[in-house]
């Protein structure tokens, strides 16, 4: 069976519960979006399944076969991850950033079959004209997008042994204006036919919704709920989880839940008592 | 899918290709080297050089007695001076990598005047403590002091897997602060031909090393060194941080314990030498990166190279500017260094 997932996951630091018996499964060829408020432990369930944390309790297998059981590049090349912050200070060309993602391949492939899954990736993520740029002046997006590209040509291959690969992504369009969100996502089903399973930490719901096949709602170390996004965005376990005042509507043209604001809540003078 | 792949146009070409690279910093260190052995306060000729060397190579004594200053005082130097300056220059270009700053030095975060500190206490306690007296008491010491603040300074800078900058700095001042406490107390305690050679090699000097000293540490440097150079590829993983180093791979903890042992101990073993020399650390691998990037796997090799030239000329203008008297070498690598340093900063800043 192929898939990612994490079984009964309970993870406490610092006598704090950061994980509470949370499971969750990615196959390949789907998006799975991970939401939840800050602080619901997101990036540690991520970090877990990563195989970089490990969790006090439960486990986590890639393919049916423990996280811990894999060496550590055996598994680099089934999995890759964007973490929310890869910046440099150092000079260095987008050319040399996507040629570290090939380290985990340097015993299994020639170079020739490793700069052709770097060019590989960096056409499907659409950064091929950044190469030769240096990776410390690029935008915020095109470095998320090298990111990406990186991330891609980690778990690349070019004679596909039908292995599935996961992805994981922390994050991934935080840092970006709406073009680019959209822009990093498409690419990011672009690339599922190749037996690639995505996870997605994710804070915009609508955007979640429009890319995810399923999601699963975190809040307080806990699994909320998960299902299909209509199923998962519902008034009333998005706003406890997230403790706001949210409408759920769904768009009439996609059938897709729409995610608002509430607005303002009205006017209520200080003197007028403690109600 | 395959289309795509087909029409991608090639990976960029590289800045300067590597064996270019390595080829002339191997020449300019050469070059260097041969400067160096014709200047001096005595002056020679190339026939005398040739004589003297080729003399000492077939194993007999230099006939002349100022031939002798070519094969007993100027060779062991220079050889020195190369050593000392690469792994001065590797150590600091491994160290900006791992820390992922690139204002880590060994002089500037601790490792050197902890070494001072642990070279000094053998110069000095040696007289009380006969266990310090062996011939490897001297180095081993000061790679012991390079490796106790290296360790030291990484633990107190890492917070959450990441290294706080300031707080990387500000430990380094601390360490440099209380180890030059501790060599001042020393100093103190010190009688006049402790003094004498203390002092000496707290100024920073290549002098005075003959063969004997140059044998003890060269080992520890030379494997050290190569050791260090053969870390390019993990440490690229680095320079975007220690969670995709992680996440590509690599065994993250050991690199890192590998590559603050031997930093550590090449510098340590550098620093008993010649005492703190400061700046080579520092300038050299930026110089190599302003000119061929990041890329580990050439910039250590080609930040050793540089860093023993540059030591080298260091060091023949240091005997010859003030003739026959001699410049603190150290004096002198931040002078040239310094405002080159400088120079490089403000160029690549107006090209942007």
């Amino acid at each position: 069976m192929s898939c990612l997932s994490a079984d009964k996951l309970t993870l406490a630091r610092a006598n704090r519960r950061v994980l509470q018996d949370v499971s969750l499964r990615v196959t390949p060829g789907e998006v799975v979006a991970l939401v939840g408020p800050n602080g619901a432990g997101k990036s540690t369930l991520l970090r877990c399944l990563s195989g970089e944390l490990t969790a006090d309790a439960g486990c986590c297998s890639l393919d049916g076969t423990a996280l811990r059981a894999f060496k550590a590049h055996d598994l680099a090349r089934r999995r890759a991850v964007l973490p929310q912050d890869a910046d440099t200070r150092f000079p260095l060309m987008v050319a040399d950033v996507m040629a570290m993602a090939r380290a985990p391949w340097r015993r299994q492939a020639t170079p020739q079959h490793n700069q052709r899954a770097v060019r590989a990736a960096a056409a499907a993520a659409g950064v091929v004209e950044l190469m030769a740029r240096d990776f410390r002046r690029l935008s915020g997006g095109e470095r998320q997008r090298v990111q990406l590209a990186r991330v891609l040509a980690q778990i690349w291959d070019t004679h596909w042994d039908g292995q599935s690969r996961y992805l994981l992504l922390d994050e991934p369009t935080s840092s970006l204006d709406v073009g680019h969100q959209q822009r990093l996502l498409r690419v990011v089903r672009e690339v599922l036919p190749m037996g690639i399973g995505v996870l997605a930490v994710l804070h915009d719901l609508n955007l979640a919704a429009a890319f995810a096949d399923r999601m699963y709602l975190l809040a307080a170390g806990r699994l909320v709920t998960q299902g299909a996004p209509t199923a998962v965005i519902q008034a009333g376990p998005i706003n406890s989880a997230y403790g706001a005042e949210l409408d759920v509507r769904t768009d009439a043209h996609s059938g897709r839940p729409l995610v608002l604001p509430a607005g303002r809540a009205p006017y209520q003078s200080p003197l007028s008592g403690s109600s | 899918m395959s289309s795509t792949v087909l029409s991608a146009p090639d990976v960029a070409p590289r800045r300067l290709t590597p064996l270019l690279v390595l080829g002339g910093l191997t020449m300019a260190l050469a070059a260097s080297v041969v400067v160096g052995l014709f200047s001096g306060a005595v002056s020679l000729t190339p026939g005398q050089v040739g004589t003297a060397l080729v003399a000492w190579l077939s194993g007999s004594e230099a006939s002349d007695p100022m031939l002798a200053v070519i094969t007993a005082i100027r060779l062991p130097r220079l050889l020195l001076a190369v050593l000392v300056g690469s792994v001065l220059a590797v150590a600091g270009a491994a160290m900006q990598g791992l820390f992922r700053n690139p204002l880590a030095d060994p002089g500037l975060i601790g490792v050197s005047s902890g070494a001072g500190l642990g070279a000094v206490s053998v110069i000095v306690l040696g007289n009380w403590l006969p266990f310090l007296n062996g011939p490897l008491a001297l180095p081993l010491a000061a790679a012991l002091g390079g490796l106790l603040a290296t360790i030291i300074v990484y633990r107190l800078g890492q917070s959450a897997g990441a290294t706080d900058v300031a707080t990387l700095l500000l430990a380094g001042i601390a360490i440099n602060a209380i180890a030059g406490a501790g060599t001042g107390l020393l100093t103190y305690f010190s009688n006049d031909s402790e003094l004498r050679s203390l002092t000496f090699w707290l100024m920073g000097s290549v002098a005075g090393s003959g063969w004997q000293q140059l044998l003890l540490a060269a080992p520890f440097m030379l494997v050290c060194g190569l050791a260090l150079c053969l870390l390019g590829r993990p440490l690229n993983a680095f320079l975007l941080g220690e969670d995709v180093a992680l996440h590509l791979g690599y065994p993250v903890e050991r690199i890192k314990a590998v590559t603050v042992l031997l930093c550590g101990v090449a510098v340590g073993a550098a620093v008993s030498m010649t005492g703190v020399i400061g700046f080579v650390g520092l300038v050299v691998p930026h110089v190599v990166r302003l000119i061929i990037g990041a890329d580990h796997r050439l910039l250590l090799p080609a930040s050793a190279l540089l860093g023993g030239a540059g030591l080298v000329v260091a060091d023949t203008a240091a005997r010859t500017l003030v003739s026959p008297a001699e410049l603190p070498i150290g004096i002198l690598t931040t002078l040239l260094g310094g405002p080159f340093f400088l120079f490089l900063l403000l160029q690549n800043r107006y090209r942007q």
